[in-house]
């Protein structure tokens, strides 16, 4: 009879959690409806009238918290590391603990390394805002080690410009 | 157009959203200075006081969708629109003002 009142607990818990999460997502809902108004109306009056009917449904990205999370998540990381470098291994393990990843297998954990933390890394450095520190053209399984870059001081600037003028 | 999964915003986006709700922000202003209109005015006056009060909801709600940290208060008020009636509000400026108002909610 214990197991009875036991699992009696655990679906009444679950219950509440769906019913906690329903009313989360009826107010999301709410929110949503509001913007799309909103979007719909300012696209009139950018002479885009009937934008909703020219326009797909794309369902973005709300990994990891939402669009944008990990991305500002590295950011702020390497901002703090600066001006010392971080490799990807630990960027990993950081990363299962910030946002409660649980990867089934070393595969799972490597294409997350790859997809999704590399990705970001590479696209934040055509930004300017990282740079590589490891080799590029190292051999396949060696580690990634990455910097924030820092804007030039004035004198880093004074003294590039002194070399091109002696060029 | 194809549509991807990123959602591109650029500054003359952000120019476009903050000039919009400038303009608005501006006739707001217009319209609350205008006094002793004749009855048929004021309707009309009030008519697009809510329509613009309405259209300054939605570009403050697609802002903060640009971006969550701007603040669409900290935007002011232009009178720039006014030029397509008059240079300076004069009478015949807000009489050309509320003919087009009047048009266009007929």
């Amino acid at each position: 009879m214990k197991w009875l009142a036991n699992e009696l607990a655990a679906t009444v818990g679950e219950l509440e959690r769906i019913d906690e999460e329903l009313a989360r997502l009826s107010a999301r809902r709410t929110h949503l409806e509001k913007v799309r108004k909103a979007l719909v109306e300012v696209g009139a009056i950018n002479h885009v009238p009937g934008l909703e009917g020219l326009v797909s449904p794309v369902r973005a990205q709300e990994r990891y918290g939402g669009r944008g999370v990990l991305r500002n998540w590295l950011r702020r990381l390497l901002k703090e590391a600066a001006p010392a470098a971080v490799d990807t291994p630990t960027m990993v393990r950081l990363a299962e603990e910030t946002f409660g990843l649980d990867f089934a297998s070393h595969r799972e954990r490597d294409r997350f390394r790859k997809n999704a933390l590399t990705r970001a890394l590479r696209a934040m450095m055509k930004f300017g805002e990282v740079e590589r520190v490891h080799d590029a053209k190292a051999a396949a399984g060696s580690v990634g080690v990455w910097r924030w870059k820092a804007a030039p001081s004035l004198d880093a600037l004074r003294r590039a410009a002194r070399q091109a003028e002696a060029r | 157009m194809a549509l991807t999964m990123t959602r591109t915003r650029t500054q003359t986006a952000l120019n476009k959203l903050a000039n919009s709700l400038a303009e608005v922000n501006g006739e707001l202003a217009f319209l609350a200075n205008l006094q002793r209109l004749r009855k048929d005015r004021q309707a009309a006056a009030e008519a697009r006081r809510e329509e613009l009060l309405r259209l300054r909801e939605a570009l403050c709600t697609v802002i903060r969708r640009y971006d969550p940290e701007l603040n669409p208060e900290d935007i002011g008020a232009t009178y720039d629109w006014m030029r397509a009636y008059g240079r300076k509000a004069t009478a015949r400026t807000v009489g050309r003002y509320f003919s087009a108002v009047e048009a266009g909610s007929g």
